[in-house]
């Protein structure tokens, strides 16, 4: 459930600390319940239950708006004396926001990277982007229209999944640059070359989740059919 | 901590430009100066831009030898 807090209980929570930017994590307990419960507090006004449906009920303030959310939840009827910050539970907030990320942006979780995967021959059909902040990418052969040995895509699916979910694509594919990607360039590999194929592994501070595929010999000639601006479908 | 870029020479971009990639875009070096340092598991972007934090003031110039890093 989503709930607005009593304005003495914003006070107090306003002279608690933050546990992470923007929240706290609260227990405390209802009137007339003896059960301790725990909740995320945004803005030190709006709390979500920290229950298996936190993940649901973020997602719906995320879509109607703080604003709306807090207009329409009902008052949560927390005993303001019993109100008491988590501690030690900081990663718990983080794991379900890394949780509720993999869920909104079609993000994938463990697995390998590309690299610690069998090798597989492409099916002629499947089509792999390479996203680029530079036009004149270096692994792209432009001459022969190939992707040069050693480099990484993405597939078209993932590709489409971070554009359409409106993700950041620095994140999902863990890149060390804060550079805006520009570019995409878009491969359709011939039946007999190879790649392996995994998920982006967390690095640079990233946390990765996408899909890379890894072509060891590159791509055969005349395999690069599109350039595009990044995010035009 | 923030960092600045510096471009290759051509014959590094060439080299690198033979080399696997760490991820879609880059690739970990070691880099080898005139000093005799070696600074290691440093970025290098598109094959091209080595990515250095604010307190490794090199110039292209002070890199004798580059290679990918290998764990």
């Amino acid at each position: 459930m989503i709930y607005k807090t009593y304005l003495s209980d914003t006070s107090k929570l306003l002279s608690l600390p933050e546990t992470g930017m923007g929240y706290q994590i609260i227990e405390g307990k209802l009137f007339l319940e003896d059960k301790i419960r725990q909740y995320v507090v945004y803005n030190c006004e709006l709390a979500v239950d920290l229950d298996d449906d936190f993940l649901v009920n973020r997602r719906k303030i995320i879509d109607k708006g703080f604003s709306n959310a807090l207009n329409e939840s009902k008052s949560l009827l927390i005993n303001t004396d019993s109100i008491k910050i988590v501690t030690g539970k900081p990663t718990y907030e983080t794991r379900l926001l890394s949780a509720y990320k993999q869920s909104k942006n079609k993000r994938h979780s463990g697995g390998k990277g590309a690299k610690e995967n069998p090798k597989e021959n492409t099916d002629g059909n499947e089509t792999f982007v390479r996203v680029s902040a530079y036009e004149n990418d270096k692994r792209i052969d432009f001459k022969r229209k190939r992707l040069i040995e050693g480099s990484y895509t993405t597939t078209l699916i993932d590709y489409y999944d971070c554009i359409t979910t409106d993700d950041n694509p620095v994140d999902r594919y863990a890149l060390p640059n804060d550079e805006p990607v520009r570019w995409a360039f878009y491969i359709k590999p011939a039946i007999r070359d190879v790649l392996q194929r995994g998920i982006v592994q967390p690095a640079f501070g990233h946390e990765g989740g996408g899909i890379e595929a890894f072509f060891e010999k590159g791509t055969s000639d005349n395999t690069l059919y599109l350039k595009k601006e990044y995010g035009v479908l | 901590m923030e960092s600045y870029r510096i471009l290759l020479t051509n014959s590094q971009i060439e080299y690198l430009s033979h080399q696997p990639e760490n991820g879609m875009g880059y690739q970990i070096v070691d880099l080898t100066l005139k000093s005799g340092d070696v600074l290691m598991k440093k970025v290098v972007l598109n094959c091209s831009f080595l990515q250095l934090d604010d307190q490794e003031q090199l110039n292209v110039e002070d890199i004798i030898k580059i290679e990918l890093h290998r764990d």
